[in-house]
């Protein structure tokens, strides 16, 4: 800047005057000052959970402690959702319940015995050959519940089984599984289909 | 960065002792940086005295906040930040007492002058007190920013850190900084052809 400069016409003018403007040099001793400011001051220390929270931002280990951090939550929740399922109540509740408002049409009745309820399997198929139940009760063997036709294509079949929570279903000539259409209930079979679901709960008096 | 001798990984080890209780790494800190963030307070504020004042303050607070600085930013942008805004704190404190104030310290700037060239140097220390002036006459968050940009050469990323504002504001204050100054230097006649 040797001689005067329109800054108003070249703003690259004023940058470059900016740039150029003389530093100035603190006064002598201000270091000194500040030193001896600081030495009364208590030594500042990293708390352990700032270490901790600091290692998760420094550049170099971030996606890996991320990474690591996603594994370890991820783990947590595969845990808690085992624990919450262990500590489910069991799927048979006792009390005494209507079994008849729970599995129509296949109907099953209170067994005076105690031991077991007469389940009543009913299905329509007017093209089948043959239908079978298979489910949780007969290791999801066709073979074991044969159902016997009846009238306008029902097939119908009774087993005895005890209090307890069953998946089933249908088997039609011997190769194509249906869950019951009328099920009050059904839940996935793990491979993308769907069993139905009956639940004989215990009663006291029939 | 215009003054520095230590680079970037001495300053984070020193930082980073510092952070585990040894006081002693903090003095090359202070000596490192007491120079450029002098030269910013002195030319955000108007007093020499205030200018060392907050260059002492904003090394207790780096000093007693040094636990929270956590590397994502360089440590000098976290550094002038700091100044930055202790010198905003000043300057409130000083425009409220204006009236009252002693004129302008503007000498200390003063170079000295050799037998030649006495007039070019005389001009030369004209324009750049004149320049001050009006860089004291534009706001201090723009005049904070151009400060950082052209004196202390600070990135316009860096800009942004140390006044913990985003890239596109910085670029704003920045623009909008030098259009004040350009402004301010028009009213003052210090446009136009020599």
């Amino acid at each position: 800047m040797k001689e005067r400069v329109d800054f108003t016409s070249d703003p690259s003018l004023l940058e470059e005057a900016l740039r150029e403007m003389a530093r100035d040099a603190p006064p002598a001793g201000l270091e000194a000052r500040i030193l001896e400011g600081i030495a009364a001051i208590p030594a500042p220390r990293r708390s352990i959970w700032s270490r901790f929270a600091m290692a998760f931002q420094t550049p170099a280990a971030t996606w890996a402690y991320r990474l690591a951090a996603l594994i370890l939550l991820g783990a947590i929740l595969v845990n808690l959702r085992d624990l919450v399922a262990l500590r489910t109540p069991p799927d048979v509740p006792e009390g005494p319940e209507s079994l008849a408002s729970l599995v129509p049409p296949t109907a099953a009745t209170c067994p005076s015995d105690g031991c077991g309820f007469l389940v009543t399997f009913q299905f329509r198929a007017d093209e089948a050959a043959s239908v079978s139940v298979a489910g949780t009760f007969n290791d999801w063997d066709p073979a074991r519940a044969p159902m016997v036709r009846g009238e306008n294509g029902e097939w119908r079949l009774q087993l005895i089984l005890p209090p307890g929570k069953y998946e089933y279903q249908y088997v039609i000539d011997g190769r194509r599984f249906v869950p019951d259409p009328e099920a009050l209930e059904r839940q996935s079979d793990g491979y993308g289909g769907e069993n139905a679901v009956l639940r004989l709960k215990r009663c006291s008096s029939v | 960065m215009g003054v520095g001798r230590m680079d970037d990984r001495e300053v984070a080890m020193l930082v980073a002792r510092v952070q585990e209780g040894d006081a002693p790494s903090f003095q090359p800190i202070v000596r490192e940086f007491t120079p450029p963030l002098y030269n910013l307070a002195r030319k955000m504020l108007s007093g020499s005295e205030d200018a060392a004042d907050a260059v002492q303050e904003a090394f207790y607070r780096a000093y007693r906040d040094i636990a929270k600085f956590d590397g994502r930013t360089r440590f000098f942008s976290w550094l002038y930040g700091i100044c930055v805004n202790v010198c905003y704190d000043a300057g409130k404190r000083r425009k409220r007492h204006l009236e009252r104030e002693a004129p302008l310290d503007e000498g200390e700037a003063a170079q000295p002058e050799g037998e030649e060239n006495a007039l070019e140097r005389l001009e030369s220390r004209q324009v750049q007190e004149a320049l001050r002036a009006c860089l004291r006459k534009i706001p201090a968050p723009q005049r904070a920013a151009l400060l950082l940009r052209y004196q202390e050469d600070l990135s316009v990323d860096e800009v942004a850190q140390a006044l913990d504002i985003g890239l596109s504001a910085a670029k704003m204050r920045i623009s909008r900084g030098l259009s004040a100054l350009q402004a301010v230097c028009r009213d003052s006649g210090m446009g136009g052809s020599p």
